[in-house]
């Protein structure tokens, strides 16, 4: 895995992506995203919706084309010249898997990518993972909102896909504070959050509310651990599951070494008899464990700064100085 | 939903389609079922095991469960247990608490997880200490790799476990991948001083969103799914089925005073623990969600269902909250016109009953929908307090709980 590929990527002039299926909104979002960070041009290369031809979308004022292709493979023998660095696969859950397989076949520089798409099987996740590491590749998902660098990359509908929210956000420049988040709406939240505490997002990062996200927490911690421009970690998680344990132990083992705010969610699970199975797919606790408390007192523990109410995080962004 | 529990007569009908279990002989039994049809087929004079099959942990202790039973006795405990509507009778195998056994595998990455203990039986729990824990890589279809394992463990009843039973091992991890069982649960299992195996409790959660859910018709029927307990859940299950947003509702306190309409996987856990935090979990009336951008329609229907519902509530005071985080690309504007249609044909109750409205919601649109829902709330006169996203996402239900200790 390479833990260096935020401060590679911002360094980089373009980063050549490719839209596997078609939604206008997030695509659209992902130009004017381009637009207002001052590029030349999109980092959009074409998309991927079974026909050759073409789809209208605006670069700031102006209406361009995008051209679009049969499969991946087209799109290879259109380009071969492109060197395709990542791709967001907005393709429901039953085609979304055997996309990003084709796509980390196809493309040698394949940086990494966004599936977007509930309802992945666990298996399935599982063995994508198992293929992703192989290579390297740093693939978000499933269910995932996608990755954010501000002024630098936006892949997926990550940060919103209503550009009018940026006028409070500033996206298009970065700052020293990571986002790393489970659930897509609590990126933004914590997104919002960051700017109204007077900082500014070094990159955000939701890796998915699934049992098995291809890309872990873990991964994203080491991540913003080897990003010189992130001092300060938030981090969103909730009930069920044991990603938070690891975390312990990669903060005991001083492998993650930055500032961490956490807000892990879930305590009003312990209000029932059994957990409820909340709207995520990871979010029930089956073991004492995964219950948020269980989770929060190990982390308090370990010296994470772990917070009691939600309304916490902001105050405590405020609070904390670099 | 995700992971979703199985009934056991599935789980041991899987089992046995491929080769496990092969002396099993399990029936389903429920109310109606009689002595005769238990007799015909089990056969003459039977020593049976019932147990109410719905997917309840710890059942031995909590009397679900009856042990050498004639059918008649069957039929009497089955009586005798009104609450559940479902069973499994099974033959009694005589065997020695101290063969009885522990075992589960989980799907986990790279592989399974393998928990074993020679004390298995009912209080496992109690024990659950001398556990051990091992992870089988992925492939262990050889012996070879089994018996690697084996040199990498220390407890040598589990050695002896993996040696003797290697075959056990990568037939039940065959199943699990074949039929997608997330997890397995056996105990007890009973190994026989001559090594006979049996699979005496056993207890699988299977990943709903695998096409075997919807392919294999045991798996299918299996399924264990909470059933609505109140006719609200009934009404947002059915719409659940018929869109491909996420709308979930689960009721707390149908007398309850906090209502909420939710959205996000996420802010809903973080809104409804606030109000637990605060000392309101008791009042908490629903827990729900709606998210992925569901049509006006969803929204408005959803809406509707819980509003009927708070409606009927008995608490002197109640308050309705409307909040979410920052939506990424569910279209604002879109969702809080479908609140607005879910709460006109309610108004003039809503008015009269001095419930509060608060919304606190963020997204694409969001002014523009924002500015709609203030206008609808102010001209009809309904108690209400809106917010943007810049509001702190929390402070909505302290405003709520404010309303309800005015």
């Amino acid at each position: 895995m390479n833990t260096h590929l935020i401060s590679q990527t911002r360094d980089k002039k373009s980063h050549p992506t490719l839209l596997i299926g078609v939604h206008m909104p997030v695509i659209q979002s992902m130009l004017d995203f381009d637009y207002l960070s001052g590029k030349k041009a999109t980092d959009i290369v074409g998309i991927i919706n079974g026909k050759r031809g073409f789809v209208k979308v605006f670069w700031g004022a102006r209406e361009m084309m995008l051209p679009t292709y049969v499969n991946q493979q087209g799109f290879v023998k259109a380009h071969p010249e492109t060197l395709i660095e990542w791709i967001v696969n907005v393709l429901s859950a039953r085609r979304a898997v055997a996309e990003v397989e084709h796509a980390l076949h196809l493309f040698p520089s394949l940086q990494g990518g966004v599936v977007f798409a509930e309802g992945v099987p666990e298996r399935q996740s599982l063995t994508l993972s198992e293929d992703v590491n192989a290579k390297g590749a740093l693939i978000i998902g499933p269910a995932t909102v996608g990755l954010l660098i501000p002024g630098v990359l936006k892949l997926g509908p990550i940060a919103g896909v209503d550009p009018t929210l940026w006028e409070s956000i500033d996206i298009t420049e970065g700052g020293d504070t990571a986002v790393i988040s489970a659930s897509g709406g609590m990126t933004g939240e914590l997104i919002s959050l960051v700017y109204q505490s007077g900082r500014k997002v070094s990159f955000a990062l939701s890796y998915g509310g699934d049992r098995w996200p291809i890309y872990t927490p873990m991964d994203a911690f080491l991540l913003a651990e080897d990003d010189p421009d992130t001092k300060t970690i938030v981090y969103y998680g909730e009930l069920g599951g044991s990603d938070e344990y690891e975390l312990i132990e990669l903060v005991k083992q001083k492998k993650i070494t930055k500032k961490i705010v956490a807000h892990i969610a879930g305590t009003v699970g312990e209000i029932f008899p059994e957990s409820p199975q909340f709207g995520h797919a990871k979010a029930k606790a089956h073991m004492e464990k995964e219950k948020a408390s269980a989770k929060r007192a190990a982390m308090r523990e370990a010296g994470i700064i772990t917070t009691q109410t939600f309304s916490e995080v902001g105050e405590r962004l405020k609070a904390m100085k670099n | 939903m995700a992971r979703v529990k199985l009934s056991e007569y599935a789980a041991k009908s899987i089992l046995q389609k491929e080769g496990l279990l092969t002396d099993w002989k399990g029936m389903r039994v429920s109310a109606q079922t009689s002595a005769e049809a238990i007799t015909a087929h089990f056969g003459p004079d039977p020593k049976l095991v019932v147990k109410v099959d719905q997917g309840i942990k710890q059942r031995g202790k909590r009397g679900l469960l009856k042990v050498g039973v004639t059918p008649a006795e069957l039929v009497a405990f089955v009586h005798a247990t009104p609450a559940y509507s479902s069973f499994l009778a099974e033959a009694l195998i005589p065997h020695d608490a101290k063969n009885e056994h522990y075992l589960s595998l989980e799907r986990v990455r790279g592989g399974f997880q393998l928990l074993y203990s020679p004390h298995g039986g009912i209080e496992v729990e109690e024990r659950w200490g001398e556990m051990t824990k091992l992870t089988l890589k992925f492939p262990i279809y050889n012996s070879q790799s089994a018996n690697n394992a084996n040199s990498r463990i220390s407890n040598s009843q589990l050695s002896a476990l993996l040696s003797q039973q290697s075959s056990l091992l990568s037939q039940l991890t065959e199943v699990m991948n074949q039929y997608d069982w997330a997890f397995l649960e056996i105990n007890p299992l009973v190994i026989q001083p001559d090594g006979t195996i049996h699979i005496l409790d056993g207890a699988v959660l299977v990943d709903d969103v695998s096409t075997i859910c919807r392919t294999d018709s045991l798996t299918h029927d299996g399924l264990i799914i909470p059933q609505a307990r109140h006719p609200a859940e009934a009404v947002v299950a059915k719409l659940q089925a018929n869109t491909p947003a996420s709308l979930k509702l689960t009721m707390l306190n149908p007398d309850g005073s906090l209502w909420m309409l939710l959205s996000g996987g996420g802010a809903s856990i973080v809104l409804a623990d606030e109000a637990a935090d605060m000392g309101y979990g008791a009042e908490l009336a629903n827990y729900g969600e709606y998210s992925g951008n569901p049509s006006r329609e969803d929204v408005a229907a959803y809406t509707k269902t819980v509003v009927e519902a708070m409606l009927q509530s008995k608490a002197p005071r109640k308050a309705l909250i409307i909040a979410g985080g920052v939506a990424n690309f569910t279209d604002i504007y879109q969702t809080l016109l479908g609140v607005i249609d879910g709460l006109r044909p309610e108004t003039q109750k809503l008015n009269d009953t001095h419930i509060k409205v608060l919304i606190r919601r963020g997204g694409p649109y969001q002014k523009k929908g924002l500015a709609h829902i203030e206008k609808f709330l102010g001209n009809s006169g309904i108690l209400h307090e809106i917010h943007d996203h810049t509001y702190p996402l929390t402070d909505i239900v302290r405003d709520a709980i404010s309303h309800l200790s005015l």
